[in-house]
């Protein structure tokens, strides 16, 4: 990989994936690199001269309209991951039983509700860091990004599931009717959103 | 002592913000003269005023593409023979009525900022 792959791939990482703008950034990004290229700069002075890249997508993402999700998208997009995590655990509960003295079936069954509490945040934390998505938010078009457009990072991703642990979601889901950009408590603190893709 | 101080010294970065807020009324100025491409611009804005408007690329191609988005500026590709293809950039109709607004607006602006120095004396 090149200078010029590698400071547009970077670019890149700060744009959240289902973003439809990504593909036109990265040529803009790309055909600029290429003009001061062919004006005499090397690969690595062209690059230099655009500044960090995470500030750049911030900047191009300025451009994009960032509309917030309506909240009923929104909860059908969590039945949808809740329900999801569900019925993976007691599937994988249900086939555990088979295999499992009559005695411990209790035990699995302890075992697979506990799961659900770890599994449900586990799966968004990593879901909405690597593609900005759950399985229900991409059903229902939807997106967490940061409140400049960019990218959410590990520590805001994890954040965002306090209130799960903390059994506060109700509390940190009223907090999303009194603003204008429709955020939870914990997404004013993880300076995060939830938009719409359409 | 008072030492003078060109807005991008001065201490406060007055220069930085007045050329952040009105960048896309000067690009969209430049490109009423006619297309251009990116680092066209980025030369003959440092260059026409004297390396006051001295900016990155980091700075000019996000605002060109809001610009674009916005529908104020159309995109043409020229594909030389040798070479990479080049991104240029023309005003279009909407543009243009959006830089007869900006530039009223800044106008009125710098006159209202000029009377109030005028008044004060330049004092702080």
């Amino acid at each position: 990989m090149n200078a010029v792959d590698a400071y547009v791939a970077r670019v890149m990482d700060a744009v959240p994936p289902p973003l439809r703008a990504r593909l036109p950034i990265a040529d803009d990004v790309r055909a600029h690199l290429a003009e001061r290229i062919a004006h005499g700069a090397s690969e690595v002075e062209a690059a230099r001269a655009f500044g960090d890249p995470a500030a750049l997508a911030a900047s191009y993402l300025q451009a994009e309209p960032m509309r917030p999700a309506a909240h009923g998208r929104r909860l059908l997009a969590k039945l949808i991951d809740v329900g999801g995590v569900v019925l993976a655990v007691l599937l994988i509960a249900l086939l555990a039983t088979l295999i499992t003295p009559e005695r411990y079936v209790e035990l699995v069954l302890i075992a697979a509700g506990l799961a659900v509490g770890v599994a449900y945040p586990v799966y968004t934390v990593i879901a909405e860091l690597l593609s900005a998505q759950t399985l229900g938010k991409r059903w229902m078009k939807l997106a967490v990004v940061q409140e400049n457009g960019a990218r959410i990072s590990a520590w805001q991703s994890c954040v965002r599931q306090l209130p799960f642990l903390a059994q506060l979601v109700f509390i940190d889901a009223a907090f999303a009717l009194f603003n204008s950009h429709r955020q939870r408590a914990v997404e004013l603190l993880s300076h995060t959103r939830v938009i719409t893709l359409d | 002592m008072i030492t003078k101080s060109t807005p991008e010294e001065s201490p406060r970065g007055i220069g930085r913000e007045l050329k952040k807020g009105s960048l896309e009324l000067v690009v969209l100025s430049r490109l009423a003269r006619g297309e251009a491409y990116g680092y066209e611009i980025v030369s003959e804005l440092a260059e026409r005023s004297g390396g006051v408007f001295e900016i990155t690329d980091g700075t000019l191609y996000p605002v060109l593409y809001r610009l674009e988005r916005s529908g104020f500026v159309a995109i043409r590709w020229e594909t030389p023979e040798r070479g990479v293809p080049r991104k240029y950039y023309q005003l279009t109709p909407a543009g243009r009525d959006e830089l007869i607004a900006l530039t009223d607006e800044w106008t009125r602006y710098v006159r209202a900022v000029q009377k109030l120095l005028k008044t004060d004396g330049g004092r702080s």
